[in-house]
Formats: structure tokens, sequence, C-alpha cells
């Protein structure tokens, strides 16, 4: 048996006891004051720093040799995202604020700064994380006839596809929707949608809250019609944009890629003249040229006439520099 | 009589003990604070530095694709001659938000020394610089470095292996 010759506890008199307990008060409070009000940023700095992360997000959401791809990024608590876009210097940009749902009330806090990206991201200015927690991002290449630039949706909200032409089907379900998370349904009847969800309708009227008017089989090119008076001109693989987009930011990011456009046409045409001291000729300078002029001029406000001659333009190029065509290509 | 006063006097002792005690934690309590404030402030800084390092990571990535770098769609290949025509045109530069772009090749060995590419001496070089005079930069991805070539049996793509470095912005990097 041990006998323990030391039987004495620690002692400690009620004024220790008392001040540390009111000490940890203090320093509590303190801390909680001080990061929710006086540290510079606090929320602000979070939603900042979200902010950055989700626009570096975008950079390695790029497609290269796939024309599709899909992706999404799930938050700690509920988010707001909010989405601007902007014609400023030479390439134009879009902007995002981010606000989360924190502290004891769940209360929404002030938007963080806002941060550009050079992508290319249509979406309503404001959308909020649902149950998930969820932001949904479905990329697919523009390309006029060249590879011009990624649109990038981005949504939050459940969305189901009805009476979808073959080749957006089939490209959607390349995506494997259900494994992928796209949040995307594809079904045949406005009924067998889910009731939270956005329902679009290709060619079709009905209980829809976007409407998509094709004009070819393909649906290249058509019309979106969201509630009584949007309605939006869009080519190829602008039909996403326009799904997923406010008026103003599909407006924003069309202007946008036609700069973009008119710029890579101009490399191109430098690159021919470059290429063609070195013995490659494509006699694809004036065509390209002519590329540039075209959108160069581009107004959004003449979409409907003013895409549709790019785009001609475009697939003669296109013809051109098909290998049984052209020798040594361009792109 | 006597007792009571001796009984006031350890009741104030302690009351005064007490008082020194909170101040005493009070203020080490503040130090703590102090200290805090002084790891989230510097934290600030070196959060934006991660941020900036994440985006170039992002950026080399979608600089292997981009369409002005692109070789015919050809993934994780640079068109070597687009680079070439790009050097001169600065609007580029506030597209990808970066400092400069630096594209070495590496295999095949050409010189043993570095010979940077101009219009005068390309193809025959073996860096090219776009935006910057800067040799190395710490962002870095491995790419095929694509050109169009000739011999006399035609024209050809010629491709090398190469390192393409981005060159983070440098207000930011500080």
């Amino acid at each position: 048996m041990v006998k323990l010759d030391n039987k004495k506890a620690l002692e400690m008199s009620f004024a220790w006891i008392f001040a540390i307990i009111v000490g940890a008060i203090i320093i509590i409070s303190a801390i909680y004051i001080a990061g929710k009000f006086i540290i510079p940023g606090g929320q602000y700095r979070v939603n900042t720093e979200t902010a950055k992360q989700i626009a570096n997000a975008f950079e390695p959401l790029q497609t290269s040799v796939e024309e599709i791809k899909s992706d999404s990024l799930i938050f700690i608590s509920e988010t707001k995202l909010y989405t601007s876009c902007n014609l400023n210097e030479e390439f134009g940009e879009n902007r995002f604020e981010i606000s989360e749902r924190s502290g004891f009330n769940k209360q929404w806090t002030e938007r963080g700064g806002d941060i550009a990206s050079k992508n290319y991201v249509f979406a309503e200015e404001e959308i909020e994380t649902k149950e998930d927690k969820r932001v949904y991002f479905l990329v697919k290449q523009f390309k006029m006839p060249f590879k011009t630039a990624d649109v990038i949706s981005m949504y939050t909200n459940k969305y189901c596809f009805v009476n979808t032409p073959e080749s957006i089907e089939e490209e959607l379900n390349a995506l494997n929707l259900k494994e992928n998370g796209t949040n995307i349904e594809l079904k045949t009847a406005v009924s067998s949608c889910d009731e939270d969800s956005v329902k679009v309708c290709f060619n079709s009227q009905g209980n829809c809250d976007v409407i998509v008017s094709c004009n070819d089989f393909e649906c290249n090119n058509g019309y979106v019609k969201k509630g009584s008076n949007y309605k939006e001109y869009f080519s190829k693989a602008l039909v996403y944009g326009a799904i997923f987009s406010s008026k103003e930011d599909y407006e924003c990011n069309v202007e946008r890629i036609m700069k973009r456009l008119n710029a890579l046409s101009e490399l191109y045409a430098d690159k021919a003249t470059f290429i063609s001291g070195k013995g490659c000729n494509t006699g694809l300078n004036a065509d390209i040229v002519a590329l540039a002029q075209l959108t160069s001029k581009f107004n959004i406000k003449k979409i409907e006439s003013e895409l549709p001659v790019i785009e001609a333009q475009a697939m003669t190029i296109e013809e051109k520099n098909k290998p049984e065509n052209l020798v040594c290509q361009l792109f | 009589m006597n007792k009571m006063t001796v009984k006031n006097k350890i009741g104030q002792l302690k009351i005064q003990q007490m008082a020194f005690m909170l101040v005493a934690v009070f203020l080490f309590f503040s130090l703590v604070l102090l200290f805090y404030f002084k790891i989230s402030l510097g934290d600030v800084g070196k959060t934006a530095r991660d941020l900036e390092i994440q985006k170039a990571e992002g950026m080399v990535e979608k600089l292997a694709s981009s369409p002005e770098l692109i070789f015919e769609g050809r993934p994780n290949s640079i068109d070597a001659d687009k680079l070439m025509v790009l050097k001169s045109e600065r609007k580029f530069k506030e597209l990808w938000d970066v400092n400069g772009i630096i594209i070495r090749k590496i295999y095949p060995p050409s010189f043993e020394k570095e010979v940077e590419c101009k219009i005068s001496n390309y193809p025959d070089c073996n860096i090219i610089k776009v935006f910057t005079d800067k040799n190395i930069a710490p962002v870095k991805a491995y790419v095929a470095l694509c050109r169009k070539q000739s011999n006399e049996n035609g024209v050809y793509d010629k491709c090398e292996l190469a390192v393409l470095m981005v060159d983070l912005n440098e207000e930011e990097e500080k």
C-alpha cells in the first residue's frame, strides 16, 4: 500500500477563482468585439477572401480538349454571390462580392470587397446557395471559328430542361449529370420537374420559367425568353449563358467576348503574316482581317443582325482552314 | 471591539488583493489580445500572398489552354509563333493580369547559353520573354512549345519540351 506523505491540496483563494473567471469573460468579450468591429476586415475580410478564392477557382475551369465541362464549389455556410460585369479597359471584367450568414443569429453579413475576374461568368446578379450550399459551374467553349473564350455559367438553383434538343441533351449527358452534380435534370414534360426547379422549355410553351426557341434542329442559334420582356438572341455556346444569366450580365459578357474575338482575329492575322515568311502561306489573311473589322464594330443592340454575319464569316474561315483545304493550317 | 477591527482589516486586505488580481489578470489578457491582433494582422498579408500564389498556379493551367497561346487546339501545347507576335501586344498583359510570361525550351538542349528569342534570331533561341525581362519566375508548368517549321519536304509542326513560367504582378508580390 502506498502512503502519500503530502496530502495538501492546491489552495486557491476566492479572489483568484473570481479574478480568473472575470478575466476570462473580459477577454472572450474583447476578442468577440474586436473580431466583430475593431480588427480591420473581420467578416468583411472573410467575405473578401472567399470572393478572391472564387475568382481563383475560375482559372482552372478553362476547357482544353473538352468542349464542355462542369464543376461545383461547396461553401461552409450559406452564401450570397453578387455578380456584375463591366466593359472597363480593353477586355472588360466580371466582379464578385460575397456575403455569408454568420454569427449567433445567422444574419447576412456585410458584403466583402469586390474582386475582379477576366473570365466570362454568366450568372444572375444575386444568387444564394440552397440547402446543399453549393455553387455550380457549367463551362462551354465558345469557338468562332477558333477558341475565343469559355462561357462559364454559374448558378445555385436546380434546373429542369424540358424537351431538350438532341445535340444539347447529348453534351449534357456526356457530363454524367448525376455523378458530376450539375444540378440539371432532363425531362420530357414540365410536370415531371421538381417543384422548386427552374423550368427551361425548349421550343415549347407552358408553365416554364425560361423558354428557348431554337432556329435550327441543333439549336445553334435562337432566342431565350425570360419573363414577359426579356428576350435574347444567342448563338452556339451562348445558349447556356442566356439561360443562366441576367439580361445585363448576358449583354455585357457577349460584348466582352466580341472584344476578345476582335483581339484574337488581329493576333491570327499577324500570325498568318508571320508564318507566311516561313513558307506557310495560309491565304486566310483577308478573311481574318474582315472578321476583325466585323467584331470591332459589334453593337449589342443589333445582336440579332450582327452576330449571324460574324458567325457566317467565321464559318467561311473554318471551312478554308480545314486540313483537306489547307496544307498549312492557321489554327 | 478589537476582534471586529481585525476582521474588517482582513476583509479590506482581501478586497485590495482581489482588485490587484483583477488588474493583473486584465493586463495579462490585454497582452494576449495585443499578441492576437499582431498575429491576425500579419496574417492578412500572408493570406493575400497565398491567394496570389493560388491564382498564379491556376493561371499557369489557364494560360496553357488560353486561345492566345494554344497551338492549334492541342492541349498543353503553346504556339511559339503566336508568342512572338504577342510580345508587342501589351493589351494581353492586362487580360491575364500578370507581370510577364517566360517560356524556356529545355529539350532537346539547343544552346549552352541563354539566347532570348527576337524576330531577328527566331527560332534559333531558347527563351521567350513576354512583357518581362526576368529569366525565371516561381510558378511553372511543363508544356510543349510548337511552331511551324519548313524543310525541303514542306511545312510541318515542330514541338519541343519547354517550361512555362508566370511572373506575378510585382505590387501584389510585395
